[in-house]
Formats: structure tokens, sequence, C-alpha cells
């Protein structure tokens, strides 16, 4: 249960043109500065689901990444700069993140999830944005929010294709219901442009600010699949008949 | 009958193309579709779709008209409708 913040007359200022949104307002906004969310990992993907997150207001983010910067994540990874290459990524990101918002509480955990660290960190926040290369890590965050009853938005990208959907504890299956096994054949490494990455991102961090600030309809039961070859978007219904 | 079949995701560049038309003289279930498209097609699209015992795998999720399928339903297709093959991505 997320406990909401009384705004400060600054905080009001700078969200005052998103809390015109009809059903959100200033109730939404101390929803958002109640909340935490854990975003793994934090490049292409990630890296835009923390700037929104951080630029709409939500209180605290919780960033796993492990790693130095590298010459080949800058085509996308917009937390990341050319003065950060071989430095940790998320310092990079939590820098950038506190210059747009210097309220924001971040976390910079300089790992990825793991089997070690996958309890602590879901336990630790009310909202996982899972944006992973890897199935391993995404099948861990999927099992632990689940267990602990914690929403989880999965995004996920390759080539210009994207697929986003939400899940919800007690209304939903989660990943690993979904998808019993990983594939075979999936690389860490994977074609991608940050248009795409960044276009998933996007709607990812929205499904995110819908649940904690329970505005709209969340992409709860259906799968959003997208192909920015042909910019075809379909809702897919889960749940096999 | 023609039925539309759509490749998503690595299936898409396993199958050549991202969708094709079928023409087919009976009405097949999905399963028995899926089970001709991996037969016409060969590898390696269909080392993607079945596993080693001839079932659609689990990292797959088979959609008609965007509604997913399942593998044992009976259901047969009808003139017109769309078979969506949608593979696990993880990309971030």
């Amino acid at each position: 249960m997320i406990e909401p913040k009384s705004l400060t007359d600054e905080e009001r200022a700078v969200y005052e043109w998103q809390m015109w949104v009809p059903e959100f307002g200033e109730e939404g906004q101390e929803k958002l500065k109640g909340a935490s969310v854990l975003i793994s990992r934090i490049g292409g993907l990630g890296g835009v689901v923390a700037y929104e997150l951080a630029a709409a207001g939500v209180g605290r983010l919780v960033l796993a990444h492990a790693g130095d910067v590298k010459p080949s994540d800058l085509n996308r990874q917009l937390l990341m700069t050319h003065d950060g290459l071989g430095k940790s990524r998320v310092e990079s990101a939590a820098r950038r993140l506190r210059e747009l918002n210097p309220r924001l509480e971040v976390e910079a955990v300089n790992e990825n999830v793991s089997e070690d660290n996958a309890e602590a960190l879901v336990g630790s926040v009310d909202l996982v944005v899972d944006c992973a290369p890897l199935f391993e890590e995404r099948f861990l965050m999927n099992r632990e929010a689940k267990s602990q009853g914690k929403p989880l938005v999965e995004c996920a990208m390759y080539e210009l294709e994207a697929q986003l959907t939400t899940f919800l504890p007690g209304k939903t299956p989660y990943l690993h219901e979904l998808y019993p096994e990983k594939p075979e054949w999936w690389k860490r490494e994977f074609p991608v442009f940050g248009a795409v990455s960044g276009a998933v991102g996007c709607m990812g961090a929205m499904e995110a600010i819908k649940v904690i600030s329970s505005i709209g309809e969340p992409l709860a039961g259906e799968l959003l699949v997208f192909d920015l070859a042909e910019l075809r978007f379909h809702k897919m219904k889960l749940g096999s008949s | 009958m023609k039925v539309n079949i759509r490749y998503c995701g690595q299936l898409k560049q396993a199958a050549g193309c991202p969708s094709e038309e079928l023409g087919l003289e009976d009405s097949l279930s999905a399963q028995e579709l899926i089970a001709s498209v991996a037969a016409n097609h060969g590898e390696p699209l269909a080392g993607y779709l079945l596993d080693e015992n001839g079932r659609l795998r689990a990292t797959v999720l088979a959609f008609v008209n965007e509604e997913q399928v399942d593998w044992e339903t009976t259901r047969p297709l009808g003139d017109g409708d769309e078979l969506v093959f949608m593979s696990a991505i993880a990309g971030g």
C-alpha cells in the first residue's frame, strides 16, 4: 500500500501541468511522491523508464545495473554520456536523474538482479519495471513480485518490435507463468535502435504511473505488441482458450 | 479459404517474412495449422515453433484474431482468421 506524501509549493509548481490531467490531480501526485519503483536494468529501455518516472515525480527509484559505460551503450542508453565511458552505469544514471529532479531519492545498485539480491530488491519497492536483457533476471523479478504481491510492468523489445504488459497480483499471470522457460536462442546482445527501446520505455513508465496513481486502465491481461517497421499496434488478449 | 499468418519477434527472421497468406482446402484447428506451417517451412522455423515432441514450444505464444489460444484447442480456423506466433523477447 502506497502512503501518499503531501506536496511542497515547489512541487506543485513543477507538476502543475500533469496535475491538470483529469482524475490525477494533486491526489495522484501525492501517490507518485510516496511511491518507490525498482528498475532493472537502466539501459535503452530502463533508462527512459527511469527518466520519465523521475520527471513525473516518483519519490524513490531503485536502479539495478552492473558494469561501466561502454561505447556500444551510447546509441540508446540515454542516461549515459561520453564523459561517463568507463565509469559506473548506475552512478551516471543517478547523476543525470538528480540533475533532472533534485528531490528524487535514488538508490544506485551496481549489480544486476540475481538469486542473491532479487528478494531484497523487489521487497524494497512498491512496483517493479522489468527491463532486463536476460530471461534469468526477468524470471527472478517476476517470481519475487508475484510472491510478494507487487505489480510488475514488463517491457521488452527486439529489432523494431516491442512488447508491453502489466502483471497485477491476484489478477494476472506473471512472466514465468506465461513463458515457463526461456528461449534457448535468446542472446544478451540484440539488434536495437534507441527510438524503439525509448518508445516502449515511455509506455512502460506510463503504465507504472497509472498503477501507482489509479488512473486509466493498466494493460493487465493484455499484451501490447508493436512493430515500428510498419507502425502496427495490436493488443493481444492473454489467457488460453 | 484463406488464413493469414503473422510472425513476431525472432520468428519473423526464422520464417523469412513478417506474414503470409495460406490457402486451405479444409478447415484446420490451430494445432493442425501450426504443424502444417512448421512442416512447410522446415528449419529454422520448425525448430523455433515445435519441440522434440512436435508440440508448440513453451517460449512461443499463439493467438487467433488477437486472442491467445492453447495448443490443444480444437476450434477450427475460419476464412479470414489471423494466426499470430509470438516468441518471448527480452531486449532492453
